[in-house]
């Protein structure tokens, strides 16, 4: 039995057009220790599909088909009740905006805590605080006492992204969703992350479902690819044979569109030149 | 150049301290008693011995004013507390949840809202009889729409940032989510809300004592007094000067604090 399976799912928002669905039969599993990268340009239904699998489109704007199982439970069927016993333990799901993900009244380390006091009440509180601590540097935050008792706005956007990973892997979820999270850091701090996420993975075999419209990025880090195209998805597979043969030609215009190295040569510019 | 101190703060901070201490004292001591008549000494002007003369019974005002300061106070701050609870109880459930709940409920106090609280205040109080309890309790009712809506419209904002989302995606529960992710951060609405709705009381409980429908002679109150010196304003205008004043002092007292802790809030 796969950790993640989507069938056919569909979701409409009741204020579009009846036949416009803003994600279209999408079906597509991983498996424990996965990382599948799920690309497509801003609109294609790949925020609202990570959405579903949290179990957080609400009923009042949007109808959904189709069926998503979270290591065997059928997410569709949940009460809030039961799903509030998912999010947070089994599945977490970090989104881009560190800056606003964080509550500005209370300090990082209880915060990243949150998921632990929800879910792990067994735990007292200095076992909190010393998992807390542990997940803060496994996020590459090595000076995590001081990064405990720091108030949201004390701290970076590349700090506050690695704070989110942390609060995110703080309870050894099976399944991590990260929505865009490279998106607003800059170039070396993406690296980091990017190699963080590999590092989580590759110990504790957490299956990662990496959300992105940056070709760049999913090829650094996925084992697997899919893309998705106003809803649908439009090719998927192994990244290296979608990047080195791509089938689709939204696929090819996607990956002709990322700079590369010659690409920059043949132009004559490159912003480093500043010409 | 930059501007130095928060001379609010500080006046409404001394003026507060100063009448907090005064109002204490009040329960516990006064001069002389609020309650004792003494003929021979009605209606006499300011002195030494009686800092505000005395009133048509020969009592010192200022006792009075202390006692009745008191009152006024304890009135006001229970007032407040169950305003706010109430308040913060519905705003905050309408402006997270919305939907129909949230209509009606915001439609009731649009309602209550509609007429002056001092009207409403005082039918309630007619019917249920005038006691201490009774003006709390009416009072504090009518003063819950203004805290409501406050809270509402900050709930309403907040539900959508994503430090809340995020807090879902952990599997925080709802009341949790409510009360310990949301509600600090309404504080620098909610506190200046509190403080105008602390003078409000202090002026709605002074209105309806001076109207006779609040507290019961002797016992001392600052609209009472008013009332009382209504009679007297030509021959003893210290009377009516010192319960006036005294209304005047509370509540400045506290609204420059509040101004001053915004200020505060603000530079930070």
């Amino acid at each position: 039995m796969s950790l993640l399976e989507v069938e056919n799912l569909r979701v409409h928002f009741h204020d579009a057009a009846p036949d416009r669905y803003a994600v279209d039969g999408v079906s597509f599993s991983m498996e424990e220790g996965d990382i599948l990268g799920l690309v497509g340009e801003s609109g294609t239904g790949k925020t609202v599909t990570s959405m579903c699998i949290g179990g957080l489109l609400p009923r009042e704007k949007a109808s959904t088909q189709g069926s998503i199982t979270l290591d065997g439970v059928e997410i569709f069927d949940c009460s809030q009740k039961a799903l509030n016993e998912i999010l947070g333990r089994e599945l977490a799901i970090v989104f881009q905006e560190p800056m606003t993900s964080f509550n500005p009244v209370y300090r990082i380390g209880r915060q990243v805590g949150e998921s632990l006091y929800v879910h792990r009440r067994d735990l007292g509180r200095e076992q909190r605080k010393e998992l807390v601590l542990e997940a803060l540097r496994r996020s590459g935050l090595s000076d995590a006492e001081e990064v405990f008792r720091k108030y949201p706005h004390e701290l970076s956007g590349g700090m506050l992204q690695r704070a989110m990973v942390a609060a995110a892997i703080v309870t050894e979820p099976k399944l991590l969703i990260a929505d865009e999270v490279t998106t607003a850091l800059d170039v070396s701090m993406q690296a980091r992350i990017l190699d963080l996420l590999k590092q989580l993975n590759a110990d504790t075999r957490m299956a990662i479902l990496f959300i992105s419209h940056d070709l760049h990025v999913v090829n650094r880090l996925c084992r697997r690819v899919i893309v998705m195209q106003r809803g649908k998805i439009v090719e998927e597979g192994l990244t290296e044979e979608v990047f080195a043969h791509p089938k689709h030609e939204y696929t090819k215009r996607l990956i002709a569109a990322i700079p590369s190295r010659h690409a920059r040569r043949a132009g004559g510019r490159s912003i480093y030149d500043g010409k | 150049m930059k501007k130095t101190g928060n001379p609010y703060l500080l006046t409404g901070g001394i003026l507060s301290a100063l009448l907090t201490a005064v109002i204490i004292t009040g329960f516990f001591w006064t001069p002389y008693s609020t309650t004792a008549m003494n003929a021979k000494e009605k209606l006499q002007p300011p002195s030494a011995a009686h800092w505000f003369g005395t009133d048509n019974f020969g009592r010192d005002v200022f006792s009075r004013v202390m006692q009745g300061a008191g009152t006024s106070f304890l009135i006001a701050a229970l007032v407040v507390v169950i305003g706010c609870s109430a308040g913060i109880l519905i705003g905050s459930v309408c402006g997270y949840f919305g939907g129909t709940a949230d209509l009606i409920l915001t439609r009731i106090c649009d309602t209550i809202t509609a007429f002056p609280a001092i009207l409403l205040a005082l039918v309630i109080v007619s019917i249920t009889g005038s006691s201490v309890s009774n003006i709390v309790l009416a009072l504090g009712i009518l003063f819950i729409p203004s805290f409501a809506r406050v809270v509402r419209t900050q709930y309403a904002g907040i539900r959508n940032l994503n430090y809340i989302k995020a807090a879902r995606l952990q599997g925080v529960r709802t009341p949790r989510i409510l009360y310990t992710h949301i509600l600090p951060n309404t504080l620098s609405v909610l506190v200046p809300a509190m403080t105008i709705g602390f003078n409000n009381a202090v002026l709605a409980e002074a209105g309806m004592s001076f109207l006779g429908i609040g507290i019961q002679p002797p016992e001392a109150s600052l609209g009472t007094m008013l009332r009382d010196s209504q009679n007297y304003l030509a021959t003893a205008p210290w009377y009516a000067l010192g319960a006036g004043f005294s209304i005047v002092l509370l509540i400045l007292s506290f609204s420059l604090m509040s101004e001053g802790v915004q200020n505060l809030d603000a530079q930070n």
